[in-house]
Protein backbone atom coordinates (compact mmCIF):
# COMPACT_ATOMS: atom_id res chain seq x y z
CA UNK A 1 0.00 0.00 0.00
CA UNK A 2 1.40 3.35 -1.02
CA UNK A 3 1.66 5.86 1.80
CA UNK A 4 3.82 8.53 3.39
CA UNK A 5 6.47 5.95 4.24
CA UNK A 6 7.64 6.24 0.63
CA UNK A 7 8.45 9.96 0.81
CA UNK A 8 10.62 11.89 0.19
CA UNK A 9 10.85 10.96 -3.45
CA UNK A 10 13.84 11.84 -5.55
CA UNK A 11 13.35 14.82 -7.81
CA UNK A 12 13.50 12.56 -10.87
CA UNK A 13 10.84 10.15 -9.56
CA UNK A 14 8.58 13.05 -8.51
CA UNK A 15 8.70 14.56 -11.98
CA UNK A 16 8.30 11.17 -13.70
CA UNK A 17 5.15 10.44 -11.66
CA UNK A 18 3.82 13.91 -12.44
CA UNK A 19 4.49 13.34 -16.15
CA UNK A 20 2.64 10.03 -16.32
CA UNK A 21 -0.60 11.41 -14.88
CA UNK A 22 -1.38 11.23 -18.58
CA UNK A 23 -0.11 8.44 -20.88
CA UNK A 24 3.44 9.12 -21.91
CA UNK A 25 6.42 7.24 -23.36
CA UNK A 26 10.05 7.54 -22.26
CA UNK A 27 11.12 10.28 -24.63
CA UNK A 28 7.93 12.22 -23.85
CA UNK A 29 8.75 12.04 -20.12
CA UNK A 30 12.24 13.45 -20.75
CA UNK A 31 10.80 16.33 -22.78
CA UNK A 32 8.00 16.99 -20.27
CA UNK A 33 10.36 17.08 -17.27
CA UNK A 34 12.70 19.40 -19.15
CA UNK A 35 9.83 21.73 -19.96
CA UNK A 36 8.26 21.63 -16.47
CA UNK A 37 11.62 22.41 -14.83
CA UNK A 38 12.38 25.16 -17.37
CA UNK A 39 15.33 23.17 -18.70
CA UNK A 40 16.93 22.71 -15.27
CA UNK A 41 16.38 18.95 -15.07
CA UNK A 42 17.22 16.85 -18.10
CA UNK A 43 16.58 13.20 -17.23
CA UNK A 44 19.41 10.93 -18.30
CA UNK A 45 18.27 7.80 -20.15
CA UNK A 46 19.85 5.39 -17.62
CA UNK A 47 18.21 7.20 -14.71
CA UNK A 48 14.83 7.14 -16.44
CA UNK A 49 15.17 3.45 -17.30
CA UNK A 50 16.08 2.56 -13.69
CA UNK A 51 13.24 4.67 -12.29
CA UNK A 52 10.64 3.24 -14.69
CA UNK A 53 11.77 -0.34 -13.95
CA UNK A 54 11.44 0.30 -10.19
CA UNK A 55 8.12 2.15 -10.50
CA UNK A 56 6.66 -0.71 -12.58
CA UNK A 57 7.90 -3.25 -10.00
CA UNK A 58 6.29 -1.23 -7.17
CA UNK A 59 3.05 -0.94 -9.12
CA UNK A 60 3.10 2.88 -9.03
CA UNK A 61 2.94 3.05 -12.82
CA UNK A 62 1.84 0.60 -15.49
CA UNK A 63 2.28 0.07 -19.19
CA UNK A 64 -0.93 0.82 -21.01
CA UNK A 65 -0.08 -0.07 -24.57
CA UNK A 66 2.79 -0.93 -26.77
CA UNK A 67 2.82 0.77 -30.11
CA UNK A 68 3.97 -2.04 -32.39
CA UNK A 69 4.88 0.37 -35.17
CA UNK A 70 7.14 2.66 -33.14
CA UNK A 71 7.94 0.05 -30.43
CA UNK A 72 7.33 2.74 -27.83
CA UNK A 73 5.69 1.88 -24.52
CA UNK A 74 3.29 4.31 -22.87
CA UNK A 75 3.19 4.56 -19.09
CA UNK A 76 0.42 5.77 -16.78
CA UNK A 77 0.30 6.34 -13.03
CA UNK A 78 -1.73 3.88 -10.88
CA UNK A 79 -3.86 4.72 -7.83
CA UNK A 80 -0.95 3.67 -5.56
CA UNK A 81 1.39 5.96 -7.49
CA UNK A 82 -1.06 8.81 -7.21
CA UNK A 83 -1.31 8.30 -3.43
CA UNK A 84 2.49 8.52 -3.14
CA UNK A 85 2.54 11.61 -5.33
CA UNK A 86 -0.12 13.29 -3.16
CA UNK A 87 1.78 12.41 0.03
CA UNK A 88 4.93 13.91 -1.47
CA UNK A 89 3.08 17.06 -2.50
CA UNK A 90 1.79 17.49 1.07
CA UNK A 91 5.34 17.12 2.37
CA UNK A 92 6.66 19.66 -0.10
CA UNK A 93 3.85 22.09 0.76
CA UNK A 94 4.74 21.78 4.44
CA UNK A 95 8.41 22.51 3.67
CA UNK A 96 7.52 25.57 1.58
CA UNK A 97 4.94 26.86 4.10
CA UNK A 98 7.35 26.60 7.04
CA UNK A 99 10.17 28.11 4.99
CA UNK A 100 8.04 31.04 3.91
CA UNK A 101 6.74 31.67 7.44
CA UNK A 102 10.25 31.98 8.82
CA UNK A 103 12.13 33.62 5.96
CA UNK A 104 9.47 36.06 4.82
CA UNK A 105 8.27 37.28 8.20
CA UNK B 1 35.29 4.11 -45.26
CA UNK B 2 35.92 1.59 -42.49
CA UNK B 3 38.90 0.85 -40.30
CA UNK B 4 39.67 -1.53 -37.46
CA UNK B 5 41.75 -0.60 -34.43
CA UNK B 6 42.94 -2.76 -31.58
CA UNK B 7 43.17 -1.36 -28.07
CA UNK B 8 43.36 -2.89 -24.62
CA UNK B 9 41.62 -1.14 -21.73
CA UNK B 10 41.35 -2.42 -18.20
CA UNK B 11 38.04 -2.51 -16.29
CA UNK B 12 38.79 0.73 -14.44
CA UNK B 13 39.60 2.67 -17.62
CA UNK B 14 36.10 2.96 -19.08
CA UNK B 15 36.13 6.77 -18.71
CA UNK B 16 39.39 6.95 -20.65
CA UNK B 17 38.02 4.52 -23.26
CA UNK B 18 34.94 6.71 -23.63
CA UNK B 19 37.10 9.82 -24.06
CA UNK B 20 39.11 7.99 -26.72
CA UNK B 21 35.93 7.04 -28.64
CA UNK B 22 34.58 10.58 -28.42
CA UNK B 23 37.90 11.98 -29.65
CA UNK B 24 37.72 9.57 -32.60
CA UNK B 25 34.17 10.78 -33.34
CA UNK B 26 35.36 14.39 -33.20
CA UNK B 27 38.00 13.45 -35.78
CA UNK B 28 35.34 11.92 -38.05
CA UNK B 29 35.54 8.27 -37.02
CA UNK B 30 32.35 6.82 -35.57
CA UNK B 31 32.47 3.54 -33.67
CA UNK B 32 30.12 1.04 -35.30
CA UNK B 33 31.16 -2.16 -33.52
CA UNK B 34 33.21 -3.11 -30.49
CA UNK B 35 34.19 -6.47 -29.13
CA UNK B 36 36.84 -6.87 -26.42
CA UNK B 37 39.95 -5.24 -27.89
CA UNK B 38 38.63 -4.85 -31.45
CA UNK B 39 37.03 -1.57 -32.49
CA UNK B 40 35.45 -0.93 -35.89
CA UNK B 41 35.09 2.66 -37.06
CA UNK B 42 33.29 4.21 -40.00
CA UNK B 43 33.91 7.68 -41.35
CA UNK B 44 31.33 10.27 -40.25
CA UNK B 45 30.97 14.03 -40.06
CA UNK B 46 33.42 15.25 -37.39
CA UNK B 47 31.53 15.46 -34.09
CA UNK B 48 28.40 13.83 -35.53
CA UNK B 49 28.03 11.42 -32.59
CA UNK B 50 28.77 11.27 -28.89
CA UNK B 51 29.49 7.99 -27.12
CA UNK B 52 28.89 6.49 -23.72
CA UNK B 53 30.07 3.17 -22.29
CA UNK B 54 27.96 1.36 -19.72
CA UNK B 55 28.32 -1.77 -17.62
CA UNK B 56 24.77 -3.12 -17.86
CA UNK B 57 22.80 -5.53 -15.71
CA UNK B 58 22.43 -8.28 -18.29
CA UNK B 59 24.59 -9.94 -20.90
CA UNK B 60 23.69 -10.20 -24.57
CA UNK B 61 20.48 -12.08 -25.29
CA UNK B 62 18.90 -11.73 -21.83
CA UNK B 63 15.48 -10.08 -21.40
CA UNK B 64 17.00 -7.54 -19.01
CA UNK B 65 19.55 -6.46 -21.56
CA UNK B 66 17.12 -6.48 -24.51
CA UNK B 67 14.65 -4.35 -22.52
CA UNK B 68 17.39 -1.86 -21.77
CA UNK B 69 18.51 -1.73 -25.40
CA UNK B 70 14.99 -1.19 -26.74
CA UNK B 71 14.40 1.52 -24.11
CA UNK B 72 17.57 3.27 -25.30
CA UNK B 73 16.38 2.98 -28.91
CA UNK B 74 13.09 4.62 -27.94
CA UNK B 75 15.17 7.53 -26.68
CA UNK B 76 17.22 7.84 -29.86
CA UNK B 77 20.22 6.16 -28.30
CA UNK B 78 21.77 3.39 -30.36
CA UNK B 79 23.72 0.43 -29.05
CA UNK B 80 26.64 -0.07 -31.44
CA UNK B 81 28.59 -2.72 -29.59
CA UNK B 82 28.21 -5.36 -26.91
CA UNK B 83 30.86 -7.27 -25.07
CA UNK B 84 29.98 -9.31 -21.97
CA UNK B 85 28.03 -6.81 -19.84
CA UNK B 86 29.59 -3.78 -21.54
CA UNK B 87 27.48 -1.75 -23.91
CA UNK B 88 28.66 0.95 -26.31
CA UNK B 89 26.02 3.62 -26.92
CA UNK B 90 25.87 6.63 -29.16
CA UNK B 91 23.51 9.44 -29.97
CA UNK B 92 23.57 12.24 -32.49
CA UNK B 93 25.50 15.17 -31.11
CA UNK B 94 22.90 17.89 -30.50
CA UNK B 95 25.21 19.94 -28.30
CA UNK B 96 23.70 18.65 -25.04
CA UNK B 97 25.79 16.46 -22.75
CA UNK B 98 25.30 12.72 -23.11
CA UNK B 99 24.77 11.45 -19.58
CA UNK B 100 23.41 8.09 -18.47
CA UNK B 101 22.73 9.08 -14.86
CA UNK B 102 21.43 12.17 -13.07
CA UNK B 103 22.83 11.38 -9.64
CA UNK B 104 26.14 10.46 -8.06
CA UNK B 105 24.35 7.63 -6.26
CA UNK B 106 23.55 5.96 -9.59
CA UNK B 107 27.12 6.52 -10.78
CA UNK B 108 28.36 4.89 -7.58
CA UNK B 109 26.03 1.92 -8.10
CA UNK B 110 27.48 1.61 -11.63
CA UNK B 111 31.08 1.63 -10.37
CA UNK B 112 30.18 -0.88 -7.65
CA UNK B 113 28.81 -3.30 -10.25
CA UNK B 114 32.17 -3.21 -12.07
CA UNK B 115 34.00 -3.46 -8.74
CA UNK B 116 32.04 -6.62 -7.95
CA UNK B 117 33.33 -8.24 -11.14
CA UNK B 118 36.87 -7.05 -10.34
CA UNK B 119 36.67 -8.53 -6.84
CA UNK B 120 35.77 -11.94 -8.32
CA UNK B 121 38.86 -11.65 -10.54
CA UNK B 122 41.01 -10.71 -7.53
CA UNK B 123 39.87 -13.85 -5.67
CA UNK B 124 40.46 -16.02 -8.74
CA UNK B 125 43.96 -14.60 -9.24
CA UNK B 126 44.75 -15.09 -5.54
CA UNK B 127 43.79 -18.77 -5.90
CA UNK B 128 45.92 -19.12 -9.04
CA UNK B 129 48.83 -17.44 -7.29
CA UNK B 130 48.56 -19.77 -4.31
CA UNK B 131 48.45 -22.81 -6.61
CA UNK B 132 51.49 -21.57 -8.54
CA UNK B 133 53.46 -20.95 -5.33
CA UNK B 134 52.69 -24.52 -4.21
CA UNK B 135 53.77 -25.80 -7.64
CA UNK B 136 57.09 -23.92 -7.50
CA UNK B 137 57.82 -25.35 -4.05
CA UNK B 138 57.60 -28.81 -5.62
CA UNK B 139 59.12 -28.01 -8.98
CA UNK B 140 61.55 -25.12 -9.53
CA UNK B 141 60.87 -25.12 -13.29
CA UNK B 142 57.39 -23.73 -12.63
CA UNK B 143 58.96 -20.38 -11.67
CA UNK B 144 58.29 -18.61 -15.04
CA UNK B 145 54.58 -19.53 -14.74
CA UNK B 146 54.54 -18.15 -11.20
CA UNK B 147 56.10 -14.88 -12.39
CA UNK B 148 53.46 -14.56 -15.10
CA UNK B 149 50.58 -15.28 -12.72
CA UNK B 150 52.06 -12.85 -10.18
CA UNK B 151 52.28 -10.10 -12.83
CA UNK B 152 48.63 -10.62 -13.87
CA UNK B 153 47.58 -10.72 -10.22
CA UNK B 154 49.26 -7.36 -9.57
CA UNK B 155 47.49 -5.88 -12.61
CA UNK B 156 44.09 -7.22 -11.50
CA UNK B 157 44.64 -5.87 -7.99
CA UNK B 158 45.61 -2.45 -9.38
CA UNK B 159 42.39 -2.43 -11.44
CA UNK B 160 40.40 -3.23 -8.30
CA UNK B 161 42.15 -0.42 -6.42
CA UNK B 162 41.44 1.96 -9.31
CA UNK B 163 37.72 1.16 -9.14
CA UNK B 164 37.78 1.44 -5.36
CA UNK B 165 39.31 4.92 -5.68
CA UNK B 166 36.56 5.96 -8.14
CA UNK B 167 33.89 4.67 -5.73
CA UNK B 168 35.43 6.49 -2.75
CA UNK B 169 35.56 9.78 -4.68
CA UNK B 170 31.88 9.40 -5.59
CA UNK B 171 30.99 8.60 -1.96
CA UNK B 172 32.68 11.85 -0.89
CA UNK B 173 30.63 13.78 -3.48
CA UNK B 174 27.42 12.11 -2.27
CA UNK B 175 28.20 13.18 1.29
CA UNK B 176 28.76 16.75 0.16
CA UNK B 177 26.04 17.30 -2.41
CA UNK B 178 23.22 14.77 -2.09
Amino acid sequence: MADKNYTPLTEAVYYILLSVTEPMHGYGIIQNVKEKSSGRLVLAAGTLYGAITNLLAKGWIETINEDAASRKKDYIITSDGLAVLKAELERLEELVKNGQEIIER
Amino acid sequence: MRKVEWHFWTLDQYNEEEQWLNKKAEEGWALVDAFAVRYVFESCEPGEYVYKILFTDGVKGTDERDDFTSFMNENDIEEVGRYHRWGYYRKKNDGTPFEMFNSKKEELAHVNKIKQLASVLVVLMALCLFTEIMAVLHNRFMLPALIMVAAVSVMVFKVYKGLDKKAKELEKDINLFE
